[in-house]
């Protein structure tokens, strides 16, 4: 991770600081002594050992991950809070120069790039930044860093110990013969646990926050504690599986320690540490579904040439007034998915009904009447997106009652939602110039002029050009029409909401595709 | 080594179970249940996009499914390896999704389609790779559904490829996508019973099918005729 942006320095010379305090402290408090020196000697050399093959997580696969925590819980339990801050900067130094010197070497290596590939990825893969980077620069990564992991480590080992843990280096007979093993180790261990936890999380939102830094305009209470809750929402499915896993690994590799000696930890540390990194890409394969799915069925939509551009602003639009309503985490997560779902139904309908030009008949009107309940038809079928099931089938339904479907259950109580969907839809379709933001295609069949122009029937096979619904409003008149709509078409507080947003930010009609 | 003795506490043979047990879990997790759930998940949600745009074509409901279901077995029983069933399957689902830009009138239509009308109906393949193609995890699709529409003497469309230039998938669709296209009703023509269909088939062996698809497609018709 590279930031140049201010706020993220601020925060890596914070924890910087705050390492730097957390270590001296510690190491001057409690000095290690012979015995903690082998340990720290043994764990670290573990720990960089498992740091040699590292995934990468997440969306945007910037975040590298490596599991070293049930490393530093084993330390923290065996030798205490010295121990782990020490282990944690020494294995991370250590892992990362050698990942950058591997990097740099390699760069200037002439050798096939296929092994360059697999060794970087075995060797280098825990550094995080490029070879070409300045030594200032990776003295001052690895530094911020570590000293983040050292604090975790060293705040776990304290509440280990506040909460009445012995350490098992030198007490564990004790705690045996008295059959003192719950409250002497596992409660306390639960505590450091726990502890480890919240500050993971913890450091996760407020580095990616800061990092990314926060839009001027959303700078209010909610809008902060909605980003860590999204962010919260990718994150802790994967670390909190991982909490799961990860204790027991701990668990066996303080009772080899204890009972057969150092090195024996290796011998099952391997097939663990394998097998936790298949679970977290088992676990994002399935976060890759859901945008495939929605990717795949916004292009089936998108050859419906006036549905370009338009699933993506109200997608956003719809994101934006679910946060302005301040709706939970979740819901903001799911908006734009069912924003670019919401006419997945329409795909049955015929566009010779969706696009007619004169009268509608009764039974087009019905088939047309039918895709929202469609949608949710086939929006019900995929799974992680059931929550949306409701607000596509609505999405046509007025705040009074009338629209459609009309099942009656619904009449006068819309999910918010679809409610949201509605708004964003019809503000759209008012504003959008759908002729004169795609190109000009022959809809029966498909002849599209080269000189740009758009004549009324097509050149090639005579049909006539048919238009949708109406001509483009401006954005005031369309404003107008939500605010009339509001009560009867609309829900009034959607409107409202709209019309706050509006005020505060502007349209910002974004994506054009 | 400092506890190493004759007797070994039994915690640590405890621990080496343990360690067993977590280890497989986990494996299991990781590499049976949850690609499978992610399977299912996957299969669920294309079938019911290809049934979207199924109701346009009139009639042909169940059809992608059918077709799926054949390609399926035809495939194993060419001992295709399980990757490239997968995607056999997946193609067969998804095989006529850029249908979603053909007029629904044109699908529909009971008198011979003129040139132009008839281009466009054939496009469906080309615009089916391409909204495939659109979407990172299934552009792996593309070529299947391209070909879907040649034929083993170069007759087909779009790029007119001969024998095995074809990919193998897109053999298998032709034969068992004609099969079900034949047996089930369209706007155009009666349901036809199996044996017609079966000669028809037949006698499109080494012209319009690959020769080895079209035996082993009898031969898995055999068997469920049998079965």
């Amino acid at each position: 991770m590279v930031g140049s942006s201010r706020p993220y320095d601020k925060f890596r010379r914070a924890s910087v600081a705050v390492g730097i305090l957390m270590t001296g402290a510690v190491c001057y408090l409690m000095p290690p002594d012979a015995g903690t020196w082998q340990g720290i000697a043994a764990f670290s050399a573990f720990t960089v050992l498992a740091n040699l093959r590292p995934v990468s997580v997440g969306k945007d696969r910037v975040t590298v991950t490596t599991i070293n925590a049930p490393i530093h819980w084993a330390v923290l339990v065996l030798f205490g809070p010295t121990a782990v801050v020490l282990v944690a900067i020494i294995a991370f130094a250590i892992s990362n120069l050698a990942g950058w010197l591997t990097a740099r070497i390699l760069a200037g290596l002439d050798c096939p790039k296929q092994w360059k590939r697999t060794l970087l990825s075995a060797l280098a893969g825990h550094w995080l930044g490029r070879p070409q980077y300045p030594a200032r620069w990776v003295l001052s990564l690895i530094l911020s860093n570590a000293s983040l992991e050292a604090t975790m480590g060293g705040c776990a080992a304290l509440a280990y110990i506040s909460a009445g843990g012995v350490l098992l280096s030198t007490g564990y007979m004790e705690l045996v013969q008295n059959h003192r093993l719950f409250a002497g180790f596992f409660l306390p261990f639960a505590a450091s646990l726990m502890t480890y936890f919240v500050l993971e999380e913890a450091v996760y939102v407020i580095s990616r926050i800061t990092f990314e830094g926060q839009p001027q305009d959303t700078r209010d209470w909610y809008s902060f504690v909605l980003r860590c809750k999204l962010l919260l929402l990718q994150t802790v499915p994967i670390t909190g599986r991982g909490y799961l896993l990860l204790p027991p690994i701990t668990l066996l590799l303080v009772y080899l320690y204890l009972h057969v000696g150092a090195w024996s930890g290796l011998v099952v540390l391997g097939p663990f540490l394998s097998f936790r990194l298949s679970v977290q890409k088992a676990v994002e394969q399935q976060e890759l579904y859901l945008d495939t799915i929605a990717t795949l069925g916004t292009y089936m939509q998108h050859y419906h040439p006036y549905t370009r551009g338009h699933l993506k602003r109200v997608a956003d639009m719809s994101e934006r007034l679910a946060r302005e309503l301040k709706l939970p985490a979740e819901t903001v997560m799911l908006m734009p998915y069912a924003g670019l779902l919401h006419d997945i139904g329409k795909v049955g309908v015929s566009e010779e009904i969706l696009d007619k030009v004169g009268k509608l008949t009764d039974e087009e009107w019905a088939t047309i009447k039918e895709h929202p309940v469609k949608g949710a038809e086939i929006v019900e079928h995929m799974d992680f997106l059931n929550r949306t099931v409701e607000w596509i089938r609505y999405h046509h339904k007025w705040a009074n009652g009338s629209g459609y479907p009309n099942d009656g259950a619904r009449n006068g109580n819309v999910p918010i939602e679809a409610a949201i969907i509605a708004v964003a839809d019809a503000f759209d379709a008012m504003t959008d110039d759908r002729e004169m933001s795609t190109d000009w295609v022959c809809d029966s069949c498909g002849f599209k002029p080269e000189n740009g122009d758009r004549p009324e029937q097509c050149p090639q096979c005579g049909a006539a050009k048919r238009r949708t619904y109406r001509e483009p409003l401006s954005m005031d008149a369309a404003i107008d029409e939500l605010r009339r709509g509001a009560g009867s078409q609309f829900s009034p507080v959607v409107v409202k909401a709209f019309l706050q947003m509006v005020d505060r930010e502007g349209i910002k009609l974004g994506g054009a595709d | 080594m400092a506890g190493l003795t004759n007797t070994w506490p039994p915690g640590v043979v405890i621990a080496i179970l343990m360690a067993v047990v977590v280890t497989f879990g986990s494996w299991y997790y990781s590499v049976v249940y949850q690609p499978r759930k992610l399977q299912r998940a996957y299969k669920r949600a294309l079938y019911t996009l290809a049934t979207a745009v199924e109701t346009r074509d009139s009639g042909t409901i169940g059809h992608a499914k059918r077709v799926a279901r054949y390609a399926v077995a035809v495939a194993d029983e060419l001992g295709i390896r399980k990757q490239e069933r997968l995607r056999i399957e997946y193609a067969a689902l998804l095989r006529d999704i850029g249908k979603v830009n053909v007029p629904a009138i044109l699908l529909n239509k009971t008198t011979p389609l003129e040139p132009e009308e008839w281009d466009k109906v054939k496009s469906h393949s080309q615009l089916g790779a391409e909204i495939v193609g659109a979407v990172p995890f299934l552009s792996f699709l593309g070529d299947l559904i391209l070909h879907h529409h040649e034929c083993w003497d170069g007759s087909g469309y779009p790029s007119e490829l001969m024998g095995e230039e074809i990919p193998l998938g897109s053999r298998i669709l032709a034969v068992t996508t004609d099969y079900d296209a034949i047996t089930s009703e369209r706007p155009y023509h009666k349901p036809q019973p199996p044996e017609q269909a079966i000669e028809q088939i037949k006698s499109g062996r080494g012209s319009k099918y690959d020769p080895a698809v079209v035996d082993a497609f009898l031969r898995v018709l055999e068997n469920e005729g049998a079965a």
